[in-house]
């Protein structure tokens, strides 16, 4: 299967005052292939979101190389990184991050307006059909503070696949919501991976990981270990099996 | 612990911190500043009508004169009058007068020149000193706006030559002559000695006398006004009284003082809706915390004293600065008094008076912290613990405003028209801070536009026309008849209209007789434009300048008493006009020609195209030697010289603190807005919009205001502005502004083009990638 994503010899080194700096990745190597699940997990401080934020360009590394389909991103200027968010990437944060001055709707059409890659009608009901098939489409026009969390993180999934991504990142969507609506929210993003879409996560939650085919553990700014989990089905007991399975490797890597 | 909150605070927050100190200590500085120049124009005044010993009641007359008759006037009234003379004034023609090392003469010039010697009761002309100046022979004081005018320097020479006469003075001193120092009073005094005078008398000129008085008690002017006029005394000639005499020393300072004060208030205004933009943010940043200690325990009220404490100290500062800036700043706008009034010795009083201006900015300053911190009472611990924001959801018609139901085509001119509208009360600040600075330009540079057209002439009480002819002195009679009928085979004239004014005695409310000067003659000619209603078109009407009309409290239609040749007639008020000669107080009329009443004779002309009208003045010059020739612009541009001097100053004053208002609030908001909003702008860009679709938002929300701002305060400067100027001329009560042909083009692209820049200064810094993240989460 083609890589979607190559991120070699990876570092990033953050200043901290005074002639002192904190080594947050070091020489991560890793490869996501298309239509991969892949989930990151670690303790607080193992560079998880770093790692999530430098190979997805939002944040600059110190030095390696990143290959987004084929494109190296550190070579990229701000306003060809931000086309690359726009068109081809998705963004879910652990607060839903909506614009509090627009409606739900509006919210999830907003980057595909500025894209300008369909018509506005086409993008309308896209929008409409992802709304629906994430079950809200009852909040269209409601405004932020309309909703609860849950109903939030689905609208921000909406908008993190309105101009259809080749990849999703995730830091930590299901972190802010209870059990049920943690839930529902993996099983939604497993639907959109099981249809093509490439998605990388960072969770804490064994329960939410144990959905996911490929877990990879940091620690210390590196990939410690790499788990195998093959691809989820919808029974309960595998759902169990797969979560006690992930959890005696966890603990066996010091989780 | 305060000095580390206060320290801690403006390195948080050093723009803002900056931009509100300015905003105090200017607003400070120019009340501070107009104060002084009040108190100043007011003690220079008093000491140089003091030193000078100024008539209280002036009556010119040139003409024959009796000083018995006026001797015995003044004994017989003796209860009031304390003094009394008849001084002499020798008026030169201009053209037989050369300043300095000029070559040409003084023709041209549309003050009249004469030449005095030193008084020896009272009225006594001073030197730079406001000491009596004592001249030897050869010796001549020019006056200030001559010093002024031609750069006149001591050791100069001042020659008179006429015909065979010649006579050459040395300048030894500049002339303080506290009746005729204004660019306004349209006579100008050289000093010489007794013996040069009585050699000039002889010899050149004529004679115009000054029958002065000084009375025990200012306040009895308006009796001995009508008491001299009733006695049939001299009277060929305006009057001038004490009061007008401070008037006219005072006008153009006044005006200084006038924008000053306007200035400051506006400031004082800005810096208050900047302090509530800062406070409201500053406690909506702190939300949190408020909550938290409002649930310990902490009463509102100390808690507001925390914020307060931050603002008393600032205002406290700021307003000790301008205070004290007030002393530096305070002597430029000064010079001018100093230069024609003299040094005034300072007292306590004038400097504790402008530092009242500044206390009084700093009360209002910590008077309005108070009202804002009333908010603090509003705020619900449990409220701000749990949401640690308060309840803004984006702001009003967020639901009339849908992004998918929208018809502009631009994501980020959306986004930016949305926040202006869901924000209003927000963004309004800035819009009147944009229609104050487009007022604060577009006023002066409009009033100065209207005092340099040559539609300005409207406003002296006169018609447009291309040039005048005045007849004061001689045989006037024959002079105007020859100077008729040379106009009349004159082809090169396109049309003329002669008047002549007389001295009359009209009913004051008060059932006395006050002396009135009435212009007569075909006002249809050079149509003036009226107030109300319009120019007298048979006998039997009148028309009043707006002084007049208030002097003798008359309205369009009602009589007004005359008495014309003795006998009483009832003239019926026409019209109304404005005039801001001879003091403001003129009229018009059709009334029968009586040679034996004549103050002058003055003729209108336009020259037919192609005729140089330099040209035509220079021929009528040369042909009517004793009367004056003046372009019509030329008479505006010298009178109001003065006052277009002030205001060109003024002027650049307003663009420079418009601009720099406007530059201050622009980058101050933006600052703390892009503070304040920088979760929404982390998420946008994690979306994939652009620094530079940002910046787009940005930009619309500021142009937005911008244009509404400027629109608006076009409009005010355009109708508010014309009452203002209006107020600030004096005997112009309604002016219609002439516009410049790039004023509106020019102002608003100033103001716009400034703030685009700062807005841009502050927000390229946002450019870094790095940091937007931590904002989104």
């Amino acid at each position: 299967m083609n890589n979607i994503l190559e991120a070699r010899k990876l570092n990033k080194t953050y200043d901290i005052g005074k002639n002192n700096s904190q080594q947050v990745l070091r020489d991560v190597d890793l490869d996501i292939s298309q239509g991969e699940f892949v989930l990151v997990m670690g303790p607080s401080g193992s560079g998880k979101s770093t790692l999530l934020y430098n190979i997805s360009g939002m944040d600059r590394m110190t030095s390696g190389n990143v290959k987004f389909c084929g494109k190296e991103i550190a070579k990229m200027n701000e306003d060809e990184l931000s086309k690359l968010r726009l068109t081809m990437m998705g963004f879910i944060f652990q607060q839903s991050s909506l614009l509090k001055n627009l409606s739900i709707f509006d919210n999830i059409i907003l980057s595909a307006f500025r894209a300008k890659e369909e018509s506005r009608q086409a993008i309308n009901e896209r929008a409409t059909q992802l709304m629906e098939q994430t079950g809200i489409l009852e909040l269209r026009d409601n405004t932020i503070t309309q909703a609860s969390g849950g109903q939030l993180q689905r609208a921000a999934i909406c908008r993190a696949l309105i101009n259809k991504p080749q990849i999703v990142f995730g830091d930590e969507p299901t972190g802010a919501l209870n059990s049920k609506s943690a839930g529902e929210v993996m099983d939604i993003l497993l639907e959109i991976n099981q249809s093509g879409t490439t998605i990388l996560l960072v969770t804490h939650d064994a329960k939410v990981a144990a959905k996911t085919e490929r877990v990879l553990f940091m620690s210390d700014g590196v990939i410690a270990g790499e788990k195998q989990l093959g691809k989820c089905s919808k029974d309960k007991s595998d759902a169990k099996d797969r979560e006690n399975e992930l959890t005696s490797w966890l603990a066996q890597m010091g989780f | 612990m305060l000095t580390r909150m206060l320290k801690k605070d403006f390195q948080r927050n050093k723009i803002i911190a900056v931009t509100l100190f300015l905003f105090i200590m200017l607003a400070a500085l120019s009340i501070s500043c107009a104060v002084g120049v009040i108190t100043e124009i007011s003690g220079a005044t008093t000491n140089l009508f003091e030193k000078a010993s100024i008539p209280h009641f002036t009556q010119m007359h040139a003409g024959e004169i009796n000083n018995p008759d006026i001797d015995s006037f003044a004994a017989e009234h003796g209860d009031i009058i304390e003094s009394h003379q008849t001084a002499e004034m020798l008026n030169i023609d201009g053209a037989d007068i050369f300043l300095g090392n000029n070559e040409s003469s003084e023709a041209d010039n549309i003050q009249q020149n004469a030449f005095v010697k030193q008084n020896t009761v009272f009225g006594f002309f001073l030197d730079m000193d406001n000491q009596v100046l004592r001249l030897n022979d050869g010796e001549i004081a020019v006056p200030i706006y001559h010093k002024q005018e031609y750069n006149l320097q001591i050791g100069d020479t001042v020659r008179i030559q006429s015909g065979n006469y010649s006579k050459e003075f040395t300048i030894v001193s500049y002339l303080r002559d506290a009746q005729m120092n204004s660019a306004l009073s349209e006579s100008k005094r050289f000093l010489v000695s007794d013996n040069d005078f009585a050699d000039l008398r002889e010899n050149i000129g004529e004679i115009e006398y000054l029958i002065e008085f000084r009375l025990h008690d200012v306040n009895n002017i308006g009796e001995l006004e009508s008491l001299y006029l009733s006695a049939g005394l001299p009277q060929k000639g305006p009057s001038v009284t004490y009061p007008l005499y401070r008037l006219l020393n005072s006008a153009s300072d006044d005006i200084v003082a006038a924008v000053m004060i306007l200035v400051g208030v506006l400031l004082g205004l800005i810096a208050a809706l900047c302090l509530r933009f800062t406070m409201i943010a500053a406690m909506e940043e702190d939300y949190r915390e408020i909550g938290v200690m409002r649930a310990i325990g902490i009463n509102h009220k100390d808690i507001g004293k925390l914020y307060l404490t931050k603002y008393v100290v600032m205002a406290a500062a700021a307003s000790i600065v301008g205070y004290a800036l007030s002393f530096i700043m305070g002597s430029i706008f000064t010079a001018n008094i100093r230069l024609y009034m003299g040094e005034v010795e300072k007292t306590v009083f004038s400097r504790l008076l402008p530092m009242a201006g500044a206390v009084l900015i700093f009360l209002a300053v910590v008077l309005f912290c108070r009202l804002v911190l009333r908010r603090f009472r509003h705020i619900s611990a449990v409220e701000a613990i749990r949401n640690g924001s308060s309840s803004d959801n984006g702001g009003i018609g967020r639901q009339n405003l849908m992004l998918h139901k929208s018809a502009i085509a631009n994501v980020n001119v959306f986004l930016g028209v949305k926040e202006v509208i869901g924000h209003f009360r927000v963004y309004g600040l800035l819009c009147v801070v944009f229609m104050v600075c487009t007022f604060l330009i577009i006023l002066p540079i409009n009033t100065l536009n209207t005092i340099e057209s040559p539609e300005y002439i409207t406003y002296m009480g006169v018609g447009r026309s291309d040039m005048r002819i005045d007849i004061q002195r001689g045989d006037m009679n024959r002079q105007y008849n020859d100077l008729l009928a040379y106009l009349q085979n004159d082809r090169e004239i396109d049309k003329y209209a002669g008047f002549f004014a007389g001295s009359y005695e009209a009913l004051t409310p008060d059932g006395m007789y006050e002396r009135i000067r009435i212009e007569s003659g075909d006002f249809s000619v050079f149509p003036l434009e009226y107030m109300q209603g319009s120019a007298p078109g048979e006998e039997g009407e009148i028309a009043l300048s707006v002084m007049n009309a208030d002097a003798f409290g008359k309205k369009i239609g009602e009589p007004l008493t005359v008495l014309v040749n003795g006998q009483e007639q009832n003239l019926t008020v026409c019209g109304i006009y404005q005039d801001t000669t001879n003091a403001g107080k003129t009229a018009k009329a059709i009334l029968p020609h009586d040679p034996k009443n004549i103050l002058w004779y003055v003729v209108y002309m336009n020259i037919k195209d192609g005729a140089g009208i330099s040209a035509k003045g220079a021929e009528y010059a040369s042909a009517f030697s004793d009367a004056k020739v003046n372009e019509v612009d030329e008479v505006v541009r010298q009178t109001m010289g003065n006052v277009i001097g002030q205001l060109k100053s003024a002027s650049i004053f307003a663009v420079g603190i418009a601009v720099g208002i406007a530059v201050l609030i622009t980058a101050m908001f933006f600052k703390m807005l892009t503070a304040k909003e920088a979760p929404q702008i982390a998420i946008l860009r994690s979306v994939g919009f652009s620094m530079k679709d940002i910046q787009v938002q940005y930009v619309t929300r500021v142009m937005i205001v911008l244009l509404i701002g400027i629109v608006i305060g076009m409009l005010a400067a355009g109708t508010l502005g014309q009452s203002m100027a209006a107020l600030m001329i004096p005997g112009a009560s309604s002016i219609k502004f002439v516009v410049g042909p790039l004023t509106y083009l020019l102002c608003p692209a100033s103001i716009i083009s400034a703030v685009i820049i700062t807005l841009w200064l502050v927000i390229a810094p946002m450019k870094k990638t790095s940091g937007f993240i931590m904002s989104v989460e």
